[in-house]
């Protein structure tokens, strides 16, 4: 059999490949078939950034040592913490980018990340064409900055002088083969991979690229990381011990994200607590309504949400707290349980909150998880 | 004792990807398998006769889970070495079902093949290994336009390919992939018991019928 290459993905395994009148396809990546960006397309003269807000001292250190790691052609990945204002750090970078007329890409897994960024981008370069490209929403692809799931990388083909991958722990692209080469294949300049909390592959990935890795342990507001609490339960009472604390926490009118492993839990769950703590919601990625539900909680509508993981990482509400019900599931990592504790305390004026995780027992996760949130704000030189 | 060593070729599921493990039963009946166990129990067999317009129409599984989505990779997407899949796990019932019939695929309009590149149901005849014969046409005929309202919808220009052919005799299974209100598969019914062959029965790969796509009409 002769050996056929993807042009797509890249795929060379034969049990991919079909074959259509003797012509081999790649079936691995069939779905993506779309329009490919205009690789002509030119960048807007005179883009600068334009920030209303100063960065951080520390924020300013790492984003000027991005921009010259990126000077002298090197790939980046930036660990920092939750909360550390990530998106800011790469600011300088796309700047010096867009500047020189270089096409310029901010990727992330999650359609949600991207709704939530692209506001910010357009008011941090707002005289640039900002678009976004996710599932559902990809007549435009043509833009100065493109903000895009990563599985829409496959429509530009090594387009990108500078690619931006934003949370490259999370699921779906984590250990996808398929976004992986598309991420691969629409780079032909540097590119920079932001995340919380990087695996040991990714980090020594990235050094065998002639990458470095930049460590941030410091929350751009100085504030100290909130610390989880284990909370042991017992399978017949926890829901009571849960309920317990859910309208502790309601009642001092703080708003609630309450995690949930399985969707179908969730429904249980959220079944019973809202016959007794009124004015809640239940969003997973079934729920076709979690945008508005999101945006009702936000506004104070309402004052909590049984969630899954899908507000694990990229949501930002002002002195939210935190609970985590069977946190001992195998669905928790500790990466997860880190993400979900990072929800807290993000916002300036409003740096501390309660983290609590109910479990049956303290399991080598969680204790991961406290364990690392006590070395990084170790590590930030606040204590 | 000489030790014998025997060399498989590995064989991976056309629908997952996987490595095929088979059970030593399996074995025995298929000798090259395209799906796997796991893939097969995921396939809603149905496997239903009705009388319609007094004919027998077998439905073999529900428009839903995995056999939807190859459909849609399948004809969308052109995912050509899905073609086989389809009818796998039925063919030993339609073989014992229907011997010496001939199997007439619905017609798909010219328009529509050449933007797929293939004639779906044909196809998967062909790759199923199935005696078929593409006796029905679909004209995609100016005159349709000049139809207007409730009009346009009723005839959807299915006729036969010669009329002159001598069907006396001949045992006909008419086959389509999805049933959703059944027009288009009434006339194409009709259309084949014109010439009078011997007997004419449906086979239908996968069932949408609901009362409330009739109440729409």
């Amino acid at each position: 059999m002769e050996s056929f290459c993807c042009p797509r993905c890249g795929n060379k395994d034969p049990r991919y490949i079909g074959y259509r009148k003797g012509i081999p396809y790649c079936r691995l990546c069939l779905p993506y078939n779309g329009k490919e960006v205009d690789q002509d397309f030119k960048v807007r003269n005179s883009i600068s950034l334009e920030l209303e807000y100063p960065l951080s001292p520390k924020q300013e250190e790492v984003a000027q040592k991005v921009k010259q790691l990126l000077i002298s052609k090197q790939n980046v990945l930036i660990h920092a913490v939750t909360g550390a204002g990530k998106t800011e750090l790469v600011y300088y970078s796309m700047a010096m980018f867009l500047a020189s007329k270089k096409h310029v890409g901010f990727a992330t897994p999650r359609k949600d990340v991207v709704i939530d960024l692209v506001p910010r981008i357009k008011e941090a370069f707002p005289s640039a064409r900002t678009i976004a490209v996710y599932g559902g929403h990809s007549s435009l692809i043509n833009g100065d900055i493109i903000v895009l799931t990563t599985h829409q990388l496959y429509r530009y083909p090594s387009f990108f002088d500078l690619l931006i991958v934003d949370e490259i722990d999370a699921f779906p692209y984590k250990g996808d083969y398929l976004l992986k080469s598309f991420f691969r294949r629409s780079v032909r300049g540097n590119y920079v991979l932001l995340s919380a909390t990087p695996s040991e592959e990714d980090i020594k990935e990235i050094k065998k690229d002639h990458g470095q890795v930049i460590t941030l342990f410091e929350r751009y507001h100085h504030g100290l990381l909130p610390l989880p609490v284990y909370k042991k339960i017992n399978p017949l009472t926890g829901i009571l011990v849960l309920v317990k604390e859910l309208r502790r926490l309601v009642k001092l009118k703080k708003p609630v994200f309450l995690f949930v492993p399985t969707i179908a839990l969730g429904q249980k769950v959220y079944g019973l607590i809202s016959l007794i703590v009124p004015n809640g919601f239940f969003v997973s990625s079934k729920e076709e309504e979690r945008k508005i539900a999101i945006q009702r909680f936000k506004n104070g509508e309402l004052s909590y949400l049984v969630t899954t993981s899908i507000l694990e990482r990229g949501v930002t509400v002002r002195d939210l707290q935190v609970l985590v019900y069977q946190a001992d599931h195998v669905l928790y990592n500790q990466a997860a349980l880190v993400q979900i504790a990072g929800r807290v305390g993000r916002k300036i004026g409003a740096t501390s909150g309660e983290v609590i995780f109910f479990a049956e027992e303290e399991n080598k996760a969680i204790k991961g998880a406290i364990d690392e949130i006590n070395r990084y704000n170790k590590r930030s030189h606040l204590l | 004792m000489k030790s014998i060593v025997t060399t498989k070729e590995v064989i991976y599921c056309k629908s997952c990807f996987k490595e095929i493990s088979l059970k030593p039963l399996r074995y025995l009946i298929e000798k090259k398998p395209l799906l796997c166990d796991d893939c097969i129990s995921n396939i809603s067999t149905k496997l239903e006769e009705r009388n319609i317009n007094g004919t027998k129409i077998l439905f073999l599984s529900s428009y839903s889970g995995l056999m939807k989505q190859w459909l849609m990779n399948f004809k969308e997407l052109g995912d050509v070495e899905l073609a086989p899949c389809f009818l796998y796990l039925f063919l030993p019932i339609i073989k014992l079902k229907y011997p010496g019939y001939v199997f007439v695929p619905l017609p798909s309009s010219e328009k529509r093949i050449q933007k797929r590149g293939f004639d779906h149901l044909s196809l998967i005849l062909q790759a199923s290994h199935l005696p078929f014969s593409n006796l029905l046409l679909k004209e995609d005929n100016e005159e349709q336009k000049n139809l207007n309202g409730p009009e346009r919808f009723k005839k959807k220009g299915i006729i036969l390919v010669d009329r002159q052919t001598d069907f006396s005799g001949k045992k006909i299974v008419l086959f389509d992939d999805v049933y959703t209100t059944g027009s288009t598969f009434r006339e194409s019914l009709a259309e084949v018991q014109k010439p009078h062959p011997l007997k004419v029965k449906g086979l239908i790969l996968m069932d949408n019928f609901h009362l409330d796509s009739l109440k729409m009409k």
